[in-house]
């Protein structure tokens, strides 16, 4: 497991038998984006399934959303599959406004996920 | 009635997005629909910093019930402005079209010197019913 503190966001990288989950915590926006794009490479490129938890994100912008595009696309040309999973509050309604939730989203999250 | 009148440059970003939140929540903005509106205005701001030349302004002004935020940049201006949804699959030109998409009414003006761009959001009186926070 690696932690890294940013100025306005976090991550965590844990690498399991069957994928990589790479929790997101905090605001990213535009200022971010470089490094988001690769901590997801770095995620990506050792892992055949990455699940991007986004409980605990709480801002992103269009940047951010490009990343994320981005990443599913560099994932899907290697076989990987990238999952973007537990989108709450502003950063679902904004993923789903933009129709990213409907292609890189997973299975829906269960009606009353624990506080 | 201002509220807020800033500079734009691009390591403010974060500080402005949190003194638009600030501000916009003091005025009664709430809920989704301040977090919409700020949003917005850091597409606007965001835009700014990566094709108005990096440095601008922003003008957030409470009238009545309806708030505009006003970003002005010194850029070269922008010849054709697209504001349509990409596709899921491409990347890139999300921010204009989730500006408009997010706040009320998405004006841009463009002049000799730059361009200006507004976003408004309407402030809705809480219900009787609604709970406090």
């Amino acid at each position: 497991m690696t932690v890294e503190q940013e100025t306005t966001w976090q991550w965590r990288c844990d690498i399991e038998p069957d994928g990589t989950v790479v929790t997101l915590l905090g605001e990213i926006d535009m200022a971010g984006a470089d490094h988001l794009r690769d901590v997801l490479r770095k995620a990506i490129a050792q892992a055949t399934r990455v699940d991007v938890d986004l409980a605990q994100l709480t801002f992103i912008d269009s940047a951010v959303i490009n990343t994320l595009v981005a990443a599913h696309k560099h994932a899907a040309d290697l076989d990987v599959r990238l999952t973007l999973v537990n989108p709450t509050g502003h950063v679902r309604r904004v993923l789903a406004v933009t129709g990213i939730l409907h292609t890189l989203g997973g299975t829906p999250s269960p009606p009353d996920p624990p506080a | 009635m201002t509220l807020l009148s800033e500079a734009i440059i691009a390591s403010a970003l974060t500080r402005l997005r949190h003194a638009v939140t600030a501000a916009a929540g003091s005025a009664g903005l709430t809920d989704d629909a301040l977090e919409d509106f700020v949003l917005a205005v850091h597409e606007l701001v965001t835009n700014v910093i990566r094709h108005g030349g990096g440095a601008g302004e922003l003008l957030l002004r409470q009238d009545g019930d309806v708030l505009t935020c006003r970003v002005t940049d010194r850029g070269p201006g922008l010849d054709d402005v697209v504001v349509r949804l990409p596709t899921p699959e491409e990347a890139g030109h999300r921010g204009l079209w989730l500006a408009q998409r997010l706040s009320g009414a998405l004006v841009i003006d463009h002049s000799p010197g730059g361009v200006t761009a507004s976003v408004t959001a309407r402030i809705t009186p809480p219900r009787p019913t609604a709970q406090g926070r």
